[in-house]
């Protein structure tokens, strides 16, 4: 089976993917002290019908559910749904994620919470992890710091952040070269994924005469040309590796196609929504955006969880004050003892 | 006059003779002994060599980690102000609101961005080019509300 594989496409249809007709999805977690969970799902869309089945994250007519509608200056209506539970711990988060079927089914994602005590204050991480799509490069390997914070925010921040007045000199040095790395990122992480799985196969059975190492060198250059040409993966293999060589490796070639085909519609397919986090305390970390409010947020698409895990995280400190206030005393005591041993002198 | 003058001068005017003199001293003594042994029990560890260097070293010890502590939480909050942005969740929410019903408008056409001979433009600019002309026709309609008012108005007034 022939298949063709032309990344600009795929780029374009990622994009595209990401307009489909489904409601826009914003998840609030507010995280208690004790590790119980208030989750809220705001569901916004242009038609009345919200299917809670078929939605970007678990949620279900169990939850309290909310209905409103907008009309806004331009005329237009819009509806909103929230749906709200209490969790009593990330459990009962984790049990809706295993048992989801809705429009990210093969999203494999996980809630946590640790709470460490550290005497003068508590210690209150919570994440959410996503795991990956394909095994290819980490966008760190491609982009720098400042491209990444860009790769990784919420595209509505991207547009604001583009509204002020060095948008052009940000566009003109981070967002464009950007676009260009993502290419090539995208090109070479599907490639390494492929030859990963080859590798896989090979070191399994041995009987199979696929030089790898050739693979790996040739990595970057498969890579360019089904990038930059109009061949099919069919010609590019035996353009750069010898003529008929996916014909002789066709059964196992097909295989590994089929697979990261299987495994990247995880990312491509991905329906994009927004997570919001309230920390208990004081916030000290994350690797989110922090609104007006201390609020944290990300937002999960499929460029974020294509070759690396995706881990939201947000920690927060709550001041131990009776810990203060025993060291207070403790210390106290103990210089006042050495003050009456000088006086007694 | 206060109370201690008061005393003493009751005491002078009635010149009351001390029965006991020696166990009176000594109950004044006792009393005024017994202050210096509370602080000598409470403080009595200062004249135990080992107690009192670990009663120091765990001072020490304590005040080193909460510096250490306190230097370490702010020196993570000073890196997350980097990450602070200026919007709100009523912010996404209308941004989320006009979002869907931009996505609807290129979804009534989505067939034709994947035509061969269409000219390719990313989402983000086609989103606001959409958004843009919305905005264009929402401040067209209004001036043409306006003037509609202002059109109205005299003719009332002619009336």
């Amino acid at each position: 089976m022939k298949r063709r594989v032309s990344l600009i496409f795929i780029t374009l249809l990622m994009l595209i993917m990401s307009s489909c007709e489904r409601p826009d999805a914003l998840v609030i977690n507010i995280v208690h002290s004790d590790g119980s969970v208030m989750r809220k799902i705001i569901l916004t869309h242009t038609k009345d019908e919200f299917d809670l089945y078929d939605c970007s994250v678990p949620v279900d007519s169990t939850w309290n559910i909310t209905r409103e509608y907008d009309i806004s200056e331009k005329g237009d209506t819009t509806y909103t749904l929230t749906a709200v539970k209490e969790f009593e711990s990330v459990e009962g988060i984790n049990n809706l994620y295993s048992y989801y079927e809705g429009s990210n089914p093969r999203m494999k994602r996980k809630a946590e919470f640790q709470k460490k005590f550290r005497w003068f204050n508590t210690i209150y991480r919570y994440t959410e992890h996503v795991g990956k799509a394909i095994n290819g490069y980490p966008p760190e390997d491609f982009f720098n710091e400042e491209e990444l914070q860009f790769f990784y925010m919420p595209d509505r921040l991207v547009e604001a952040r583009l509204k002020e007045a060095d948008s052009s000199q940000v566009k003109k040095n981070i967002i464009e070269p950007l676009e260009e790395k993502f290419e090539i990122w995208l090109g070479r992480s599907l490639v390494i994924a492929m030859i990963g799985k080859i590798e896989d196969t090979v070191s399994l059975n041995p009987d199979i005469d696929i030089d790898i190492k050739i693979l790996q060198e040739k990595e970057e250059a498969i890579a360019e040309s089904l990038l930059n040409s109009d061949l099919d993966e069919v010609h590019v293999m035996d353009s750069l590796l010898g003529k008929g060589y996916y014909e002789s490796n066709s059964v196992l070639l097909d295989t590994v196609f089929s697979e990261i085909e299987k495994e990247f519609e995880v990312a491509l397919n991905a329906d994009k929504y927004m997570i919001q986090t309230v920390m208990p305390g004081q916030l000290i970390e994350t690797n989110g955006y922090i609104d007006e409010n201390g609020n944290v947020v990300w937002e999960v698409d499929g460029e974020v969880i294509l070759s690396t895990d995706y881990d939201m995280f947000a920690e927060s400190k709550e001041r131990n004050t009776w810990a203060w206030i025993i060291t207070g005393i403790f210390v106290l005591f103990v210089i006042s003892g050495f003050i009456v041993k000088v006086f007694k002198r | 006059m206060n109370e201690l003058d008061r005393i003493l001068k009751q005491l002078r005017l009635n010149k009351p003779e001390i029965e006991d003199r020696e166990s009176f001293k000594e109950d004044i003594m006792h009393k005024i002994g017994k202050k210096s042994r509370r602080l000598d029990y409470l403080f009595g560890w200062t004249e135990i060599v080992w107690l009192r260097r670990s009663l120091a070293i765990a001072s020490a010890v304590i005040v080193i980690l909460f510096l250490l502590q306190q230097i370490h939480v702010v020196s993570r909050i000073d890196q997350i102000e980097k990450r602070m942005l200026s919007f709100n969740t009523e912010i996404i929410l209308e941004y989320q609101r006009e979002n869907v019903i931009v996505n609807s408008v290129i979804l009534r056409n989505q067939e034709a961005t994947l035509l061969t001979d269409s000219i390719n433009v990313s989402t983000y600019d086609l989103m606001n080019l959409i958004r843009e002309y919305r905005d264009l026709q929402a401040k067209y309609e209004r001036i043409v509300e306006s003037q509609k008012d202002e059109e109205s108005i005299p003719n009332k007034q002619k009336l």
